[in-house]
């Protein structure tokens, strides 16, 4: 005899509003965490600078990843998809100027190299053997930047965003758990709410390469909305807060579309110099303005020598804080 | 819709564990540990840290120094207390300290001249007790520069790894207990994963591949738990997989703190390591560490590449792990050397923002020694989150940044009678 209709609505929407108490508090990106969308903000095979990418599978299963460059540097938005299999517990690393193609083993790896010029983003989303995004939280990864005439390198860790549990297997990729037109529930953890950075102040002397030498910084940002599948460039407008050593705020905005490597000097109305500041190192609060969606960034920091007879560069992906509350969405191709 | 339905449902049951206190290197956090500090004038080795409330309401910060270049030396602790005012960032060198941290906040003393050890810093409320503040961001960066034959800069900076603390479980001594039974902050992670190149790698960089590099990694490994009286230690497993899937392991002790170029962990002779690229036949892999005995294990990787026709050519980057899991054993660290004697307090002068010193009268938000209406109405304010802490300091009685109902009640006596 089939059950009465009301009847089982009654009981889905149970399930559905017990799920949706079960359900944990969102995460928020993780860089020391399994991942299921990695983004690498700074990635930049240029002929002056190249990037080495280190992937790892950290499960007992094998898995793939469609990774896809995004250029940031081109006159139009241009992305290059291409899947990369992983197998149990191994790494893989790859040069972004050349690419790798090689056997290992009874396996090939066949990562192409980033299109000329290339400036941009790298992003890595966990699919099944069917090519479906999945929420595995497998992925790991670093990029390791080398300024060719110099060696001067610099690493940081991918923003990993982990999977919710649920994921349709589309190619929409939701991002938070605000519900829209495209995403019932959230398949992914959010972007962050706020980043906080610790940056010398721009322009600030380095105590130990001493007179005439200076620190600068540079931020790259990736909006967390992007369409691949239609070549559009997401957009976010940023609220910038910063603390010097008094706790005094300074504040500012900045605008990015696709993606951006600011100069710290030049944002936000020279918020972050030592001019402005008034001391030598500071904090800052980075926020989506208004209802903007999220952002992920990746931090650089240059110590150049008077006369620029030498410099030496460190990245960080920043501290975090916070879901945004504004759910972002990835279509890929 | 109901294979829809039933993934929301079902994947909800099944996902990961609900937000709780956790070790992490990306959020703000209550004791942070910066695994290698290191300063050493004959090399021309420095560390620069910094350290950031990223709270509205002020914080005390309590840290300690301990040297592993000479351990025995009765300057192996550099104990030290400060307090930052709201979203109020401070940075200082190791080998110089801070005189004096901007906004009458206290200072913060040099290591000694040859300085390889570990820095931990923890919130704490204003009579500097560990205080339920996960508030707490910090990074160091290990720099360097000689001048000799030419000037050459190295600079490698990293997140401190930051353990939540765990509300309500404080007991406010000096020992503080990461995980376990009676855990007072997040554990210790059962494993860690470094993603390295094998020492000797050499990689081809540039379009052309014309560019090379070969590359040699250091580990600075730090127990989780830290010993005053006696060391701790711990036996690790440290696992290589190489590309092709092999693995290999090898099993060793260390103290407290141990800085190992990478193919000397399991030998004297590099060459023959069993993570030396000549052994692993990949470029690249994972080392998965994980304790077996003693206490958990922290860890970051050093990375140096260096030019094979210029030696002198080399640029080094810090890398996090991977933190695997969390341990079920308990990690304790001693914190207690030496008793704070003095509590600097912080002055509203330098910004708006900035908050008053200890709370001698719960909910005395002017200061003059009564409590009025007005000030319950803002505790109450406080307490619902329609104000911010910063309103009203006062009111927080055990600096754990939010008002509870016995501070709301002490505050209503301290109304009817005196403070």
């Amino acid at each position: 005899m089939p059950r009465p209709p009301f009847r089982v609505a009654t009981v889905w929407l149970t399930a559905l509003c017990v799920s949706a108490l079960v359900r944990p508090v969102p995460a928020e990106v993780t860089t020391d965490r399994g991942a299921s969308i990695l983004i690498f903000p700074r990635v930049v095979a240029d002929g002056s600078t190249d990037t080495v990418i280190q992937l790892a599978n950290r499960s007992d299963n094998r898995i793939a990843a469609f990774c896809a460059y995004v250029n940031g540097a081109a006159a139009s938005w241009q992305s290059l998809g291409f899947t990369v299999d992983l197998y149990p517990q191994r790494p893989l690393y790859w040069t972004v100027a050349r690419g790798r193609s090689e056997t290992l083993g009874e396996e090939s790896v066949d990562v192409p190299a980033a299109p000329a010029e290339f400036r941009g983003e790298l992003l890595c989303v966990q699919v099944d053997a069917s090519g479906a995004p999945f929420g595995g939280n497998e992925l790991s990864g670093q990029a390791t930047l080398t300024e060719l005439s110099t060696g001067d390198s610099s690493a940081y860790a991918a923003a990993g965003l982990q999977g919710s549990g649920f994921n349709d297997g589309d190619r929409f990729l939701c991002i938070g758990d605000e519900t829209t037109d495209t995403c019932f529930i959230g398949e992914y953890d959010p972007c962050p709410a706020e980043w906080v950075l610790n940056v010398p102040a721009d322009g600030a002397t380095d105590a130990q390469l001493g007179a005439g030498s200076q620190v600068s910084s540079r931020l790259a940002v990736v909006p967390c909305s992007q369409n691949l599948r239609d070549a559009e460039p997401g957009a976010v407008d940023i609220d910038l807060a910063v603390f010097n050593e008094l706790a005094q705020r300074f504040t500012g905005q900045a605008s990015v579309s696709c993606w951006a490597d600011l100069s710290l000097a030049d944002v936000g109305g020279q918020i972050f110099t030592r001019g402005m500041l008034g001391t030598d190192h500071a904090e800052a609060r980075l926020t989506p303005a208004g209802e903007a969606g999220g952002f992920i960034v990746s931090l650089q920091t240059t110590r150049t020598g008077a006369a620029s007879a030498v410099a030496s560069s460190s990245a960080i992906t920043p501290h975090r804080r916070g879901p945004a509350a504004v759910s972002d969405l990835i279509v890929l191709p | 819709m109901r294979r829809a339905l039933l993934a929301v449902v079902v994947g909800g049951l099944l996902s990961s564990n609900p937000a709780s206190a956790v070790v992490s290197s990306g959020d703000p956090a209550a004791l942070l540990v910066f695994p290698l500090i290191s300063v050493d004038a004959s090399t021309g080795t420095d560390t620069a840290i910094d350290l950031t409330n990223a709270d509205e309401a002020e914080v005390g910060v309590r840290c300690l120094y301990k040297n592993f270049h000479d351990a025995a030396a009765p300057d192996a602790f550099t104990a030290f207390q400060f307090r930052l005012m709201g979203n109020q960032p401070v940075a200082w060198r190791a080998s110089a300290g801070l005189a004096a941290v901007p906004g009458d906040g206290g200072s913060i003393p040099p290591v000694p001249a040859s300085f390889t050890g570990v820095l931990r810093c923890v919130a704490t409320d204003a009579a500097g007790a560990p205080a339920v503040r996960n508030v707490l961001v910090g990074s160091a960066t290990i720099e360097q520069a000689v001048t000799t034959p030419t000037l050459r800069a190295d600079s490698a900076r990293y997140a401190a790894i930051g353990h939540d603390a765990l509300p309500d479980q404080l007991n406010g001594d000096d020992d503080l207990v990461l995980g376990g039974n009676d855990a007072e902050y997040a554990a210790c992670p059962e494993s860690v994963l470094l993603q390295v190149f094998f020492d000797g790698a050499v990689l081809d960089l540039g379009s052309d591949a014309t560019v090379h590099r070969e590359l040699s990694t250091s580990l600075a490994l730090v127990t989780c738990a830290q010993g005053v009286s006696a060391d701790a230690h711990s036996s690790l497993t440290f696992t290589a997989t190489n590309e092709f899937g092999q693995r290999v392991t090898y099993i060793r002790t260390i103290p407290e703190q141990l800085v190992v170029p990478l193919s000397q962990i399991d030998t004297d002779t590099p060459s023959q390591s069993i993570f030396n690229v000549a052994h692993q036949h990949t470029l690249a892999g994972t080392v998965t560490i994980t304790p077996q005995n003693g206490s958990g294990v922290l860890a970051i990787a050093l990375q140096t590449q260096i030019d094979p026709s210029d030696t002198t050519r080399r640029s080094t980057t810090a890398l996090l792990p991977q933190l695997v899991r969390e341990r079920s054993d308990a990690d304790v660290v001693a914190f207690g050397l030496p008793s704070p004697t003095t509590t600097p307090s912080a002055t509203a002068s330098a910004t708006p923002t900035s908050t008053p010193g200890a709370p001698s009268c719960v909910g005395d938000c002017d200061g003059n020694g009564a409590v009025a209406i007005n000030e319950l109405i803002a505790g109450v304010g406080i307490a619902l989150g329609n104000q911010a802490l910063s309103a009203c300091p006062p009111f927080d009685a055990d600096g754990n940044g939010s008002i509870a109902i016995n501070e709301l009640i002490a505050a209503v006596n301290n109304a009817l009678g005196a403070c």
